[in-house]
Formats: C-alpha cells, structure tokens, sequence
C-alpha cells in the first residue's frame, strides 16, 4: 500500500539544516495496522504528515498504492488525499459551528458528493457509529470520547483506503480510549488500513507492528505478538 | 448550487456566533451604503434621469450673448428670423418665466406663468389633461388671450374642476380664457409655473419689436434629423453674424451660445452633485476598509477552522468562496439597513437642499436607486471580502494537526496587508477631510463678506403692477408714492423705501452706455452696467453708505433734470482718482435716444449677484424718474420683521386692493439663500468628512488593538527585560504615528491632485490651501493619536509574570 524509500525532511535554522526525519524507508502493506511510537520530537507527526500529503517539502521516493506522490505536484497530492486518506486528530478538530450531521457532510461537500448522495451517505454513518440521536447537537454538547467518535466517523465517511490518526486517544480518558481502540481494530477488520501514532504501548498493542522513530531515524521495528483483543492460538 | 445554499446557511450560522463582528461590520456598511443611497438617490434624480420629453438628448437651447454684458435673452425679432430661417434646428420655440397677478374672487395672488410660443408643447411632445395646448391662433398679438392652466394650479386652486375649460381668469388686469390643462407630471420650467401663457401676445409691443431688447427669453429648438450640436450651433452663430451686419445698430457685438437642455438645466448644479456622490463613495471605501480590517483579524482567528477544511479536502477556492459568501451576507445586510437608513435621510437632505435644484422634489427611492444600493452592496462584499479570503484561505493544514491551544499569529503577507489597509484608510480619511475643510473656509469666506448694506431689521416684498392697469409712468408712481405713505404710518417702521432690483437676488436690468467725458467706442466696444431704480431713502433705510456727493433725494422728480448715483466699482472703473461727481451719463445706444444722468454721488458697492460674486458696476437712478413696473418693498423695523408682513400687506391693498403681493421675507433671508447652494455642499461634505473621521478612527483603534494584542508576549518579555511605560508607548503609538504619517503624506499628495477638481466650488481659497492641509495634519494626527489610547492602556496593563508563564 504504502512504501517509503529514503525520505527525509529538513528546516533551515541559524544552526544549518536540522532534520526531522532521515533516510526513513517504510513499507506498509494493504490491511495492516501500524503503530508508530517514539519519545517527543523523533518525527512521528511529521511523517504522519507525509504520509497524509499535508506536507510537502521533503525529498525521497513515496509510493501510494500505484501513484508515485514524490513526482507529483501538490495540487494532484491532494487530490490523492481526498481519494484514499482519512485522518483522526487528537484535538478532534470539528468545526464548532456544525452539527454532527454537517460535520459528517463537509468531507463529502469537498469530493463534490451530490446533495441527494451525501444526506444517505450521512444517514449510514450516522448509523453505522450509532449516533443517529447526536446528529443535530454542536461538538460543544458532546463528550471527548464522542467527539472523537464522530471525528473518526467523519474520517471514513469517504470510505478512505487508510486511516491515519494522530494520539487518537490522547484527549481521552482510559474507558474511551479503549472504546476508540477497539472501534480502530474492527475497522480494519473490515479492510481499512490505518497507521497510528501513540506514545500509549497499550493502544499500540491494537496493531500489528510498531515503528519506533528516534531523533528522524526509525529505530526499529516490531511485531506484535500478544495483540489487545484478539485471541492468539495456544 | 447546493454548495452555494449550503455557504449561505454557514454564513449566516457563523455570523449569528459572531455578534459582535456582526453588529459592527453591519453598522459601518449600513451608514456607507445608506449615505451612498441616499445622495445617489438625489443625483439620479436630478441628472441621471432621462428628461421625460421625445428624444431629450436632440432638444437645445439658444440665447444671445453680448461679447461685454454676457448672456442675454433672445429678441423677438431674432426669433422670428431664426423661426424663419434655420434648417438644423426645427421646430422652434421661445419661453420664459413671469410673474402675474391672478385677480377678482379670492386675495389677489401672485402667479409664475410660462410665457411660451405655440411650438413649445408640441416640442416637448406634451398633451393635454384636459381641454387643449396653446396653438398658432393663440400666439398672435391680435388673439384673444388663451391660458393653459399647470395641473398643479387646477387641483388646487379649481378643486380639479372638469368644467374649468372655457372660464376666464384675470391675469394683470386682462381676461384669459382657459383652455387647457396640463397633464399631471409635465414641467419644464426650473421653478414650476403655474400656467402657460401665448409670448405672442406681446408681438405688436414697441419694446419687443426693439431688436435691442432682449425679453429674458430663450429658444427651445429640437435638432433636425441627421444634424449634430455642432452644425446647429455654426448655424445660429452665422444667423446672429448676418443680423450684426444687418442691424448693425441693436446686434453689434452680439452672437449666439447653444447647448443641449440637458446642459442647460444642469450645469449650475452637476459639480456639487457629482462631488458629493464622489466624497460620499470614499466614505464608504473607508467603511470596506473598516470591515476587511475586521474580516482579516477574524480570518486569523478562525486559522484552524480554516486548516481543518483544507485537511478535509477543501480546495483554495472553496474557501474563498465560503469566506466571500460570508462577506456578501454581511453586506447584503448592511444594505438592506442602508436603504432603511436613506429612506430616512430623504426628508432632511430635501430640506436642506437649495430651492434652485431643478427636479429635486422627484427625489425617491426607485427601482433605480435599489439598484444601485444592490450594486455597492455587491460590490462592497467583494471589496472587503475577496482580499482577507484569499489571505485567510492559504492556511497550513498541518497546524490542524498541532496542538491547538494558542492562537495562530498573523503570517507576514497579511501582516503586510494590514498595514496597506491602515495607510489607506488615513490617506482616504485625509483625502476627505480636505475636501470638506476647503468647502468649509470658502463657506466661512463667503459668509463673512459684507454684503454692502445692514441686513437685519429689514422686512422686503415684492409687488409687480399689471401693465393693463398701470401701463404709463404717472399711475406707477402714484401707486408707488401711496404705498410708501401707508407703508411709513405702520407702527414699527422705522423707514420704508422702494428699489427695482433688491441685493443679493442678482435681477438688476443690463444696459450699455457711453460717457459725457469719453469718446464713444464702436458699437461693438460699448461698455454695460447694471442698472437699478431707487426710491431716495433707499440707501439710507437699508444702509448703503455714501462716499461722495449726496443722495438722491425728493427733489429729483419727474421733472427734474435727470440724476444717478453709481457704486463705487463704477467710480473706481472710470475715475480712480476720483472726480466722478459731475460727470454725464448717457444710457443706450449712442444714435438712438439715450438718457442723459448728471453723477451727483457715489455710493459702496453691493452684492448685487451673490456674496461669491465679483461686484459689477452699477448705476442707480431716482425711481420718480423712471417708475419701473415691478419693485421690492422694503421696510426697516423697530420690531421683529415678519411681525410686520400682513400689516404691509394690508398697507398695499389700502392703496389697490386688487394688487398681489409677493416674496415677503425678512432681508437676513435673501443674505443666507445667497449661499443656499454652497452652504448645502459644505454641509453635507462636512458630515462625510466627520463620518470618515469616526470611521478612520474606529478602524485605527481596531487595528492598533489587534497589534497590541498580537505583541502581547513581545510587550511582557521587553517589560521583564526592564522596557518602562514610555518605552512600550513609543512602541505602540509610535507604530501606529509612523504608519499614519505615511497615510496622510499619501492622502495629501492625493488631496492635491483632486482638489483641483473642487475649483469651481471655492471662493477665497485655493486648492492647494495650506492652512487647510495644516489644519487636516493636525486633527487627522489628533484622531490617531485618541484611538490610540485604550490599546495603549492596555499595552501597559501588559502583566510580564503572567505572559511569560502562558
């Protein structure tokens, strides 16, 4: 799905360049679930951001499914974006002066999503998270846990191939924490693919593999053997 | 569409979050759209509006024109040959304006009456409401009088009477019969007549058949098909060329002007007009800058929401479109508030507005007038709006995922915009206040001219004696002589006096004349004057004083040997070291009887045309020795004026009661309609100017804010480091002094660029008036400095524990 060949990104500052990742090579393959963990300031936003196309200055090779994103120009990358990706933020990031319901409805207004077509297709999300009875209440009327519920509601409503969430849970408490943890590993039961970034190794043990990023560099990795929720054989 | 539906509802969801914005950004639209409306309102209807005739654009207006006494009517005899001869302009026909005494049943009243050739309602396409127009039959001198009554006149003083047609009415002492009704709406006369009248009948009068004496008439003419106003106008100019050669004794001199009515009707008024619309629309720029300020600080604050949209996948341009949506909203609001507001400033513009403004009554709120309120609503939105979007709408979608506790800081680009809108809101403010300071100080130059005589105390009417009833001297004086007894046994009348052409009214008579002293010029040369007729106590009742010889007094009778007085212009013009007493006058044409004055005095001039209006000379001869048909009553009292008006007004009925008069207003009126027109402009453009300057400086203190609390952080760290109060004064008021002084540099390079085109409107003051430009440096500067006060308290409350602990 995804594959990473010697990307790096630097800043210029009164020191010289100063990289925040470098020469990171990452292959990640259709239906995983991958974590990347590491301590603050080892890059894993800014490769989150890569991976999402909403940074653009950084050089290597990045491949996405068939496209060749390093080739392409911003605008196409966007428009890459809004095809496959759905992104999870740990702020939830509604826009407070929608409802659920219009929330729901703005990724779809931006793919030029007929009205018909998109009152349907907000009507299964809604569904489908169980949120029917929220759908007229603004963010500020909502807990954490369900603001980020219908921030991840609103992240697959386009049906993106991946998901990208960004300390998905760090604005929770544990119980829905847990709740959105599980609510991840059911989606990729059903085939998204979603790469994590948490600094929880609890949260981290929903996936199949870590990534562990230090100072740009990827650390190492590691796959997960004893997965939350899941049943190993004996 | 939906996508569109779907903005508009956000807007006005956001909007209704946002109050605070909202109110303020809908009430600084709302005074610069309702401003705008409203004086567009007046200038549509003025200018703007077609003149409602059949091909307005190819009707023109001829007069005559004396290379030394200026313009002047057509003679009849000119407009009979012109009738007769001209090809590029037909038909033809003459009009003027005069006034007649309506008499027998009710109080004799005083009535304009349009004095028209049967051409005229032809001309003019216009058909009657009732009954006929005036026809060929009607405008001969043998014809029995025929009057065509205005619609106005009907309904009011016939109760809309149907069977008025027939009935006949006394007009100065001679029956009319009606014969027509004007239909409801027709005009052509600047001030509205209230009956039309044939100018033939004065066809067989010695005076008119003169070719020397022009009538006060004009000729209205339409352009012949396929000719322009340029071949007419070489037509009328050879026609009047011809006649010079012919009668070289009445058209030396003399030649023709032509212009298109609507040229005519106008030109007095356009300048002030145009130049109020024009201050008025920076007004209203200053007001968008206002709001884009306040759109971009908000823009800045909604960064997230932004950078969100654009992670969702909004493109650029369907940001900029929400954003633009947002801003038509708001000044779709604004306008609607504004066409409310001028709705409302009608009544008080109208009332404030001079008489002499032709079509002004018709001033509304019209399909017109929505329009162009819908117009600058449209594109004030996109005026504030489009820039502070697309700044807005360039965010960094990666802040979306950063944490989003702080607000965002504005970037360079719109750091840089902001200041580009400061800078122009001072140069526009400066720009404007300009203007109206100029205005103002020619205002206060016009005012403080002395008008040549005392003003208050003095009561004036004015009385028009019908020629049928008092066609020689001999009963004009005697009606004269007995209307100033009765009028002098008033109590509170101190003294009462007569004069044919009272200050400030500018209807003195022009005649050309030669000196006894001089030789003769060419007829061409022949120098002109105005001319006045005086009762003796006129100089001294309205308080004229005299510098040399006497004046006239009760002596210089009919019988006497004739005497002048001339102004001082006069004296200086032919004598200026003096020695004008003594001297002859001769009035007239050289080889024709002229009328001899010996000078006996020389008195100070008078503003006879205006307060604004150069001094012309001007030669005044006792009334018993040519008793004119129309003079101006005046009285100077002991008791309030008007207190005096029906008293006078029976003193005059005493002696005929038959007599109408008219105009009685106290003498301080004529000073104050003098500069009804520039006192109308200046006030007006002073209160654009002091709207702008509320509207700079509400901006001012926007921005100021804004920066102080962008800088807060930068403020607590200097203060830490040991900066003292004046030290972060300096920073923010001296910011915001610096950036203004570049504001007013630019407005007054601007100013004096278009101030040029302000010339026509000033007196005693040139564009480029430096006390002015100081004046405007120091109150802009004053205003700058005010609105910088409560940002700059606040910059001082800055707590330095507090900020760098955030």
């Amino acid at each position: 799905m995804i594959q990473l060949t010697n990307v790096e990104k630097s800043v210029a500052s009164r020191a010289g360049q100063t990289f925040l990742l470098r020469r990171v090579a990452l292959t990640i393959e259709p239906g995983e679930f991958v974590t990347i963990m590491g301590p603050s300031g080892a890059g894993k936003s800014t490769l989150l951001s890569i991976l999402g196309m909403l940074d653009h200055d950084w050089t290597g090779e990045f491949r996405l499914l068939d496209h060749e994103v390093h080739r392409m120009k911003p605008k196409e990358r966007i428009e890459l974006n809004k095809k496959y990706v759905g992104f999870v933020f740990q702020q939830y990031h509604l826009l407070d002066n929608l409802t659920v319901a219009e929330n729901l409805d703005i990724p779809l207004s931006y793919r030029n999503v007929r009205g018909s077509e998109r009152a349907a297709i907000v009507a299964d999300t809604l569904d489908r998270f169980q949120i029917v009875g929220k759908k007229d209440l603004f963010p500020s009327q909502l807990s954490g846990g369900q603001q980020q519920l219908v921030g991840v509601a609103r992240a697959l409503i386009a049906k993106p191939k991946l998901l990208l969430a960004d300390e998905p849970t760090g604005n929770l408490h544990t119980d829905q924490g847990r709740e959105i943890m599980r609510l991840f590993q059911r989606l990729n039961d059903e085939g998204t693919t979603i790469v994590q970034v948490t600094h929880s190794e609890e949260n981290a043990r929903y996936g199949h593999r870590i990534v562990r990023l230090r100072d740009g560099w990827i650390a190492g990795e590691e796959v997960v053997t004893e997965r939350v929720g899941v049943e190993t054989a004996s | 569409m939906s996508g569109l539906v779907q903005d508009m509802r956000y807007a006005l969801r956001t909007l209704g979050r946002a109050r605070g914005f909202t109110a303020v950004a809908v009430a600084t639209l709302a005074l610069g759209i309702g401003a705008n409306t409203a004086i567009f309102s007046v200038v549509h209807a003025v200018l703007l509006r077609r003149l409602p005739y059949p091909e307005p654009d190819r009707l023109v207006v001829v007069a005559e024109r004396h290379h030394v006494s200026g313009e002047m009517g057509v003679a009849w005899p000119t407009f009979l040959d012109m009738r007769e001869r001209a090809r590029s302009i037909r038909p033809l026909a003459l009009f003027r304006a005069d006034e007649m005494t309506v008499s027998g049943g009710r109080e004799p009243e005083l009535l304009r009456v349009g004095e028209v050739s049967a051409d005229f309602f032809p001309l003019l396409g216009a058909t009657p409401a009732l009954g006929r127009v005036l026809l060929p039959a009607d405008d001969r001198p043998e014809a029995a009088p025929a009057v065509v009554l205005s619609n106005e006149l009907w309904r009011t003083r016939f109760g809309g009477d149907r069977g008025v047609i027939g009935r006949s009415i006394r007009l100065d002492a001679v029956p009319h019969t009606i014969v027509g009704v004007a239909a409801r709406g027709f005009g052509f006369f600047p001030k509205p007549v209230d009956m039309y009248r044939p100018i033939g009948l004065h066809g067989a009068e010695k005076t008119w058949l003169n070719r020397g004496n022009h009538t006060g008439a004009r000729l209205l003419a339409r352009l012949a098909p396929g000719a322009t106003v340029a071949q007419a106008r070489a037509e009328v100019v050879g026609m009047e060329r011809q006649l010079e050669l012919q009668y070289p004794d009445t058209n030396s001199g003399q030649t023709a002007t032509l212009v298109p009515l609507d040229d005519r009707l106008f030109e007095d008024v356009r300048p002030a007009l145009w130049t109020l619309l024009a201050a008025v629309g920076l007004v209203l720029l200053i007001a968008c800058v206002n709001v884009a300020h306040l759109q971009l600080a908000r823009g800045t604050a909604r960064q997230k929401e932004l950078a969100i949209r654009a992670a969702l996948g909004a493109g650029r341009r369907r940001i900029v479109r929400q954003l633009v949506t947002e801003s038509l909203v708001v000044s779709a609001i604004g306008g609607a508030l504004g066409v409310v507001i001028a709705s409302w400033a009608i009544g008080p513009l109208l009332r404030l507005a001079p008489s002499a403004i032709p079509r002004l009554a018709d001033t509304r709120i019209d399909t017109g007038v929505l329009l162009f309120a819908l117009a600058i609503s449209i594109a004030t939105g996109v005026l504030f709006g489009l820039a502070p979007a697309v700044s807005a709408s360039r965010p960094d979608p990666q802040a979306a995922l950063a944490d989003a506790g702080r607000g965002s800081t504005a970037g360079r680009s719109r750091r840089k915009f902001r200041t580009a809108l400061f800078v122009s809101e001072v140069a526009l403010a400066f720009v404007l206040v300009i203007g109206s300071g100029l205005l103002v100080r020619s205002l206060l130059r016009a005012i403080s001219v002395p008008p040549g005589f005392q003003p208050d105390g003095l009561l004036a009417f004015d009385v028009a004696l019908p020629a049928a009833k008092y066609p020689e001297a001999e009963p004009r004086q005697r009606f004269y002589q007995g209307t100033i007894e009765e009028l002098r046994r008033l109590p509170g009348v101190q003294s009462a006096t007569a004069v044919y052409c009272a200050p400030l009214v500018g209807r003195c008579w022009g005649s050309v004349y030669t000196l006894s002293d001089r030789p003769v010029p060419r007829r061409g040369d022949l120098p002109s004057s105005h001319w006045n007729v005086a009762e003796p106590s006129y100089f001294a009742t309205v308080g004229i004083p005299l510098r040399e010889g006497r004046y006239p007094t009760e002596a210089d009778g009919a019988d006497s040997p004739m005497v002048a007085v001339v102004n001082e212009s006069f004296a200086r013009k032919w004598w200026p070291r003096g020695g004008a007493i003594g001297k002859r006058i001769r009035q007239g044409f050289p080889d024709h009887d002229q009328s001899v004055y010996e000078i006996v005095g020389v008195v100070a001039d008078v503003r006879q045309e205006g307060l604004d209006v150069d001094v012309k000379t001007e030669v005044f001869i006792p009334w018993a020795q040519n008793p004119m048909p129309g003079m101006t009553f005046v009285l100077r009292t002991t008791v309030s004026p008007m207190s005096l008006a029906k008293p006078a007004i029976a003193a005059v009925h005493r002696v005929d009661p038959d007599q109408s008069v008219s105009h009685v207003v106290p003498m301080t009126e004529f000073v104050s309609e003098s500069v009804a027109t520039r006192r109308f402009t200046t006030t007006l453009l002073g209160l654009f100017g002091v709207l702008a300057l509320v509207l700079a400086s509400v901006g001012i203190y926007g921005v100021v804010s804004f920066g102080v609390a962008e800088r807060r952080r930068e403020i607590g760290i200097r203060t830490a480091l040991g900066a003292k109060p004046r030290d972060v004064l300096r920073l923010v008021v001296g910011g915001a002094l610096r950036l203004a002084a570049v504001g007013m540099a630019a407005g007054a390079i601007a100013a004096l660029g278009l101030s040029r085109l302000l010339a026509s409107l000033l007196f005693g003051v040139g564009p480029s008036d430096p006390a002015t430009y100081a004046g405007v440096l120091l109150l802009l500067s004053s205003v700058v400095l005010a609105a910088c006060v409560i940002p700059a308290r606040g910059a001082l409350r800055v707590d330095p524990n507090t900020v760098l602990r955030d």
